[in-house]
């Protein structure tokens, strides 16, 4: 090889070196630029953009099982993938030709025997665990450090017995276990909130808001002195105040009353004045004060971080938190009371077995009732209620 | 009974059983299974679907239903919420009015002609998206994927179904 040569040779390499050098400028002004794209949104005033379509759902539970705060990513993975699979299954194949299934169920233990209503296709719960700073949450409580919830002080206790005492699966017997006594079906007003449409199941509203079985979405409106936080289910809807005072200690709300502020980055919203059955249950009480903190990590995602104080129902306060991914689904309509036979079928069906163990007399007088008298449809049979 | 395929009666023991298996553990949902439906009355009901109504919060499917007697009854079943179905691509118009289909759950405890829709089949045997109130409603086994279902989301299920055990709101 001739000097000339080799010459030429480091001339190549120099221009190779110098084109390679170009190229890793620009794919850092590229990385650079796209950081700035992924900023998080923000309002004219400089603050935060949060409003927008979240979907709240995902499958860490709300208090841990196992000995451990995270779990690995395989396994992560691998229960998302197992959980897919399962709510798939309503677009499998089933005999046309089967019968009946079998009065009780098969007895199986487990969430199925209590579910088994549910096709896996129905329900959305959420396949994938939170993800908090490159970590799978094993629960959402992260305070206690045990990720479970403190001990029920004991009055908290004799309230849950009142509130769920109608909502026991073990008491579907079909017969009127209560007797002659006041019963959970004695007028709607003692059913469960959900029953009525009045709010949410799972707390799904809240404060705080946990994730439920399905209708997971959430939508924030935001203005410089208000922000509306609307759950899908039951169409609960929060205004927040923000740098406003506490209403009267008077006046009392299904979902309290909700006053913000911002600390930096992060919105802080308060809310006290709950009525005497705040929609967290598990012994909350009236006197239940709950400061949650949404704070954006990109323009992808919040973080939402939730303290529960309420010095009747548990020994400490307690704290939560999980990412709220952005969604590109709305939030839909949710009109509960549109459609809700449910409330008539619970009561009729109480007067029924009641009218069953009052023996033939009251069983002839119900079938003349409202109730006795139901077959289950109108004549009418077009198809034109409810939206598409 | 006349419209029932397969009401079966069950034995004390059996009962007892399922009742303390569901004892245990306890999800929540819109209202609770153990409310509305009667879990000793099993049906299964096929014909034409007359009218659906696409409402929240769970839609309902009234089925036309041949007894043996050659008389009709219509059935209302319940379904899923239309929010999730539309989610999934199911809207009102997924089954046109008319299509043979194949409703199976359990009759409301008032023994009016409702019932909570578990598991829907065309003719064809392809299943779609039944699915009702869930809470304290028996499995019985039928889901071949249910049954494959791996003990670990079982145990994520139980808890989260523990979790959610006191949410009535």
């Amino acid at each position: 090889m001739t000097r000339a040569h080799r010459a030429n040779d480091r001339n190549k390499l120099l221009a190779w070196v110098q084109m390679a050098f170009a190229a890793a400028a620009l794919v850092l002004i590229v990385v650079a630029t796209n950081m700035a794209w992924g900023d998080i949104p923000r309002t004219s005033d400089g603050k935060p953009d949060l409003s927008g379509y979240y979907d709240a759902a995902t499958a860490t539970p709300l208090q841990r099982r196992g000995d451990t705060a995270t779990v690995s990513a395989e396994r992560a993975e691998f229960l998302a993938k197992q959980t897919e699979t399962g709510l798939l299954r309503g677009s499998g194949q089933l005999d046309p030709n089967r019968e009946a299934p079998p009065a009780g169920g098969d007895g199986s233990p487990g969430p199925a025997g209590n579910v088994g209503g549910y096709q896996g296709f129905w329900v959305d719960p959420g396949e994938n665990f939170t993800k908090v700073n490159g970590e799978y949450r094993a629960s959402i409580i992260v305070d206690p450090p045990n990720g479970r919830l403190p001990p029920n002080k004991p009055e908290a206790g004799a309230r849950m017995a009142k509130r769920y005492r109608g909502y026991s699966p073990r008491q579907n017997d079909g017969t009127a276990w209560w007797g002659d006594e006041s019963g959970p079906y004695d007028d709607p007003e003692v059913r469960p909130l959900p029953d009525r449409c009045l709010i949410g199941f799972s707390s799904t509203a809240g404060p705080p808001m946990l994730p439920a079985l399905y209708n997971n979405h959430k939508r924030i409106v935001q203005t410089p002195d208000r922000v509306m936080i609307l759950t899908e289910m039951v169409h609960d809807a929060r205004i927040v105040r923000m740098n406003g005072e506490h209403a009267p200690e008077d006046i009392r709300r299904w979902i309290g009353d909700s006053i913000g502020w911002w600390e930096d980055d992060t919105l802080v919203v308060e809310t006290t004045n709950f009525n005497d059955t705040p929609a967290l249950g598990r012994g909350a009480s009236r006197d239940l004060k709950v400061t949650e903190r949404f704070t954006p990590i990109d323009a992808q995602s919040l973080l939402y971080n939730f303290t529960v104080e309420d010095d009747s129902a548990w020994e400490a306060p307690w704290t939560g938190e999980y990412v709220w991914p952005r969604s590109e689904e709305p939030v839909y309509e949710y009109a509960c009371h549109e459609g809700n036979y449910s409330m008539g079928n619970i009561l009729c069906g109480a007067r029924r077995l009641e009218a069953e163990a009052a023996g033939e007399e009251a069983l002839a007088a119900f079938a003349k009732t409202p109730c006795g008298t139901r077959v289950g449809m109108s004549a009418d049979t077009s198809s034109d209620v409810g939206a598409e | 009974m006349n419209v029932l395929q397969a009401r079966i009666q069950t034995t004390a023991p059996i009962a007892l059983a399922a009742m303390l298996a569901l004892g245990g553990v306890q999800a929540s949902a819109h209202h609770a299974f153990g409310a509305e439906f009667d879990p000793n009355r099993p049906i299964i009901v096929r014909g034409p679907v007359v009218k659906i109504e696409w409402t929240n919060p769970h839609a309902w499917f009234h089925v036309e239903h041949t007894n043996e007697d050659g008389s009709k009854t219509v059935w209302m079943m319940e379904a899923g919420t239309p929010n999730t179905l539309l989610r999934r691509g199911i809207h009102r118009n997924s089954v046109p009015i008319g299509t043979e289909v194949i409703i199976d759950g359990y009759q409301s405890k008032d023994l009016s002609n409702r019932a909570n829709g578990r598991q829907m089949t065309l003719v064809n045997g392809e299943t779609l998206f039944m699915g009702s109130s869930g809470t304290g409603a028996p499995r019985d086994g039928a889901d071949p994927i249910e049954r494959a279902r791996s003990e670990d989301v079982e145990k994520l299920e139980e808890a989260k179904a523990a979790d959610t055990a006191q949410d009535d709101g």
